[in-house]
């Protein structure tokens, strides 16, 4: 079966000034559907730069990212943004959210990009938001909301429009380790309800624990590789 | 998508007022700039065009080049009609101009005359609005001449004087007349070289027949009305056939004119640095908004949306702004004018008198605020705003997702 990512040869580096600093030294990995992938490794070893590219939020010095075989470099801007909108959700570490805009408004955003329909957009919002456990705080502003209850925000608004994938940039890091077990369990449970792909970094051992796939990073390659003996 | 921009204006109030509020004054101060122009070339040709010919002047072919007697227009009842049917008219004068001299045992001043009918002028003229003593012409041989010229020939209320002139043969006559009243227009040609007698007795003075006028003095209620007025004048056919030309008072009193033509240029200049200051102003607002907003433009951007409909947003955000501001700015422009046009700022006592080009201008800020300089200036600053903003606009669609998010 084809993967649903596909990272080959992956490098970047970036360019400060005169320094040239490489954050990614040779990455290749496939991810398959339905998997709850961790990058985990130290600080500075490449997690963030790793989800941006695979999120096309930049692009690689060398190799290239396919998602559903399609290869990120070879998309035009609008194309590009358009597979965002559609086939990829993003939850940050922080300031996920415009502030603005309600929670419910938030997670609607989305769908309003994608041109759906008002009533299935209500219908599919509020369901949702009661799923992460939001129900009642709809109409209410970020600052209105616990770090907790903005991520579980954020993760609404990246699985609402159906994404093949969640990609989650240390989305625990500003959480305390309770909320952030919630957290887990909520996006276990929509990884296993939902079928959605979710990759995440973090460099909390307690999270890597609950990872299908754990890959572990350091100085930007790939130290391992393990599988969760129930995934297997 | 303007519901989008719309909430966001909506939700962002503090911000979304000191735009508006800089947008409107803004709006506010041009067009008070402008209305207070309108409004001092408006007091300045009313008040010439009231001392002085007539917004437009129905006279011989040949009386502009050479002034003199033997080029004269007949005054027909028909002609006289047209006149009468001018839209918006506010009256007319029917006069014979020239020059003349005024003695008196203590001495003779040359200057110049209109001889006038008492009836029609009496309504509008400036003359009569500054009597200092005495009354308007009534009848028969009253003269009232201007309060500097009476003061050189000695000359008060009830005083007998001769006026000279030459009849329309060229010859050289005398006639006795007698002040009725003396005006002070603040003008040292007007009052100092200027006086006016009835038109019956100098037509008898001058030797000229019932109907013979050196000018029709057209006055209307509107100054804007006037190239109507012409149109409409020119195409009569009474005044066809009558030989006369229709002028315009631009071409009577040039020198006013070509005044008010630079000035007006000065003016413009001065408006758009006004216009540039308060472009940078709202520039300065709209890209601080757009800067404060990095990170949520971050966001929205690696949620999927797409640079060109950011753009949009922002632009059209922009635009609703910029409209709302222009309302809120034409109603202030338009109070200003209500107030300034009635209750005009009285600075006489603070300036010394000026003069505008030769005439006499009351030192008091009057707003009157013209229609098309309403529409033009609320349109150019609208659409200026509009270009501004496309500027932040398109700052924030360039914005990179992943430095705008590592930005906090
Ligand atoms: N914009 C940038 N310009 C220059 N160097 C960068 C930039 N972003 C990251 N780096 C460098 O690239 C390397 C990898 O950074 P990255 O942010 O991917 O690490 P990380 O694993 O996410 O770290 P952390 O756990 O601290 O978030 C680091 O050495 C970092 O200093
Ligand atoms: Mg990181």
């Amino acid at each position: 079966m084809e993967p649903l990512v596909k990272i080959e040869g992956l490098k970047k580096t970036y360019r400060q000034g005169m320094l040239e600093v490489p954050a990614l030294q040779g990455i290749d990995l496939k991810i398959r559907k339905g998997d709850f992938l961790a990058f985990a490794g130290p600080s500075g070893s490449g997690k963030t730069t790793l989800l941006n590219l695979v999120g096309g939020l930049m692009s690689p010095t060398e190799g290239r990212v396919l998602i559903e075989g399609q290869d990120l470099a070879e998309l035009s801007p609008s194309a590009l943004s358009d597979l965002r909108l559609r086939r990829i959700g993003f939850i940050f570490q922080a300031y996920n959210l415009i502030p603005v805009l309600t929670a419910y408004e938030n997670t609607e955003f989305v769908m309003m990009l994608q041109k759906v329909d008002e009533t299935v957009r209500r219908e599919k919002c509020m369901g949702l938001l009661k799923t992460v456990g939001l129900e009642g705080m709809e109409n209410r502003y970020p600052r209105e909301l616990s770090g907790g209850q903005q991520q579980r925000v954020a993760i609404a608004r990246a699985i609402v429009g159906e994404p093949a994938i969640v990609l989650a940039d240390e989305p625990t890091a500003n959480l305390d380790s309770a909320t952030a077990a919630q957290l887990l369990d909520t996006m276990e449970m929509l990884n296993r309800e939902k079928q959605a792909t979710f990759i995440f970094s973090t460099h909390d051992p307690a999270v890597m624990q609950r990872a299908k796939t754990l890959v572990r990073l350091r100085d930007g390659m790939i130290e391992s590789v393990e599988n969760a003996a129930c995934a297997g | 998508m303007f519901k989008l921009a719309w909430r966001n204006l909506w939700r962002r109030k503090r911000r979304t007022a000191i735009t508006v509020l800089s947008i409107t004054i803004g709006v506010g101060l041009c067009l008070f700039y402008t209305g207070l122009g309108d409004g001092m070339y408006g007091q300045v040709i009313s008040m010439a065009v009231r001392s002085g010919s007539g917004h437009l002047v129905l006279e011989n072919r040949s009386y502009r080049d050479d002034q003199v007697l033997k080029h004269t227009i007949q005054a027909s009842d028909e002609l006289i009609r047209s006149v009468k049917a001018v839209e918006g008219l506010e009256g007319y004068s029917l006069r014979i101009s020239a020059p003349g001299m005024v003695s008196t045992s203590y001495g003779t001043v040359g200057g110049g005359f209109d001889a006038v009918r008492p009836d029609l002028d009496k309504e509008f003229s400036l003359l009569n609005r500054n009597l200092v003593e005495g009354r308007y012409l009534e009848s028969g041989r009253d003269m009232i001449i201007g309060t500097e010229l009476a003061r050189k020939l000695k000359v008060n209320i009830g005083s007998k004087v001769v006026l000279t002139a030459q009849d329309r043969d060229g010859e050289t006559v005398q006639d006795l007349f007698r002040v009725v009243g003396t005006f002070r227009t603040r003008s040292d040609m007007m009052d100092g070289f200027y006086f006016q007698i009835t038109l019956d007795q100098a037509r008898e003075m001058l030797g000229l027949g019932p109907d013979d006028l050196t000018q029709v003095g057209v006055y209307l209620e509107d100054r804007h009305l006037q190239d109507e007025a012409r149109d409409y004048l020119e195409r009569c056919e009474p005044v066809k056939a009558s030989g006369a030309a229709v002028v315009p008072w631009q071409e009577v009193l040039s020198d006013l004119a070509n005044y008010i033509e630079v000035d007006t240029a000065s003016n413009y200049i001065f408006q758009i640095l006004l216009f540039l200051v308060i472009l940078a102003g709202v520039l300065n607002t709209v890209l601080m908004s757009v800067m404060e907003r990095t990170y949520e433009f971050g966001v929205m951007l690696s949620i999927g949306m797409s640079r060109m409909r950011l753009l949009l947003m922002v632009v059209v955000e922009c635009a609703m702004l910029a409209a709302i501001g222009t309302v809120c700015g034409a109603a202030l422009g338009w109070a200003e004018n209500a107030l300034l046009y009635r209750y005009p700022i009285d600075l006489s006592s603070y300036l010394p008198d000026a003069t505008v080009g030769g005439y006499f201008m009351d030192m008091a800020l009057q707003m009157n605020l013209t229609l098309p300089h309403f529409i033009t200036t609320l349109a150019l600053v609208f659409v200026m705003i509009l270009i501004v903003g496309v500027y932040p606009a398109f700052k924030a669609a360039r914005i990179e997702p992943v430095d705008a998010l590592h930005s906090l």
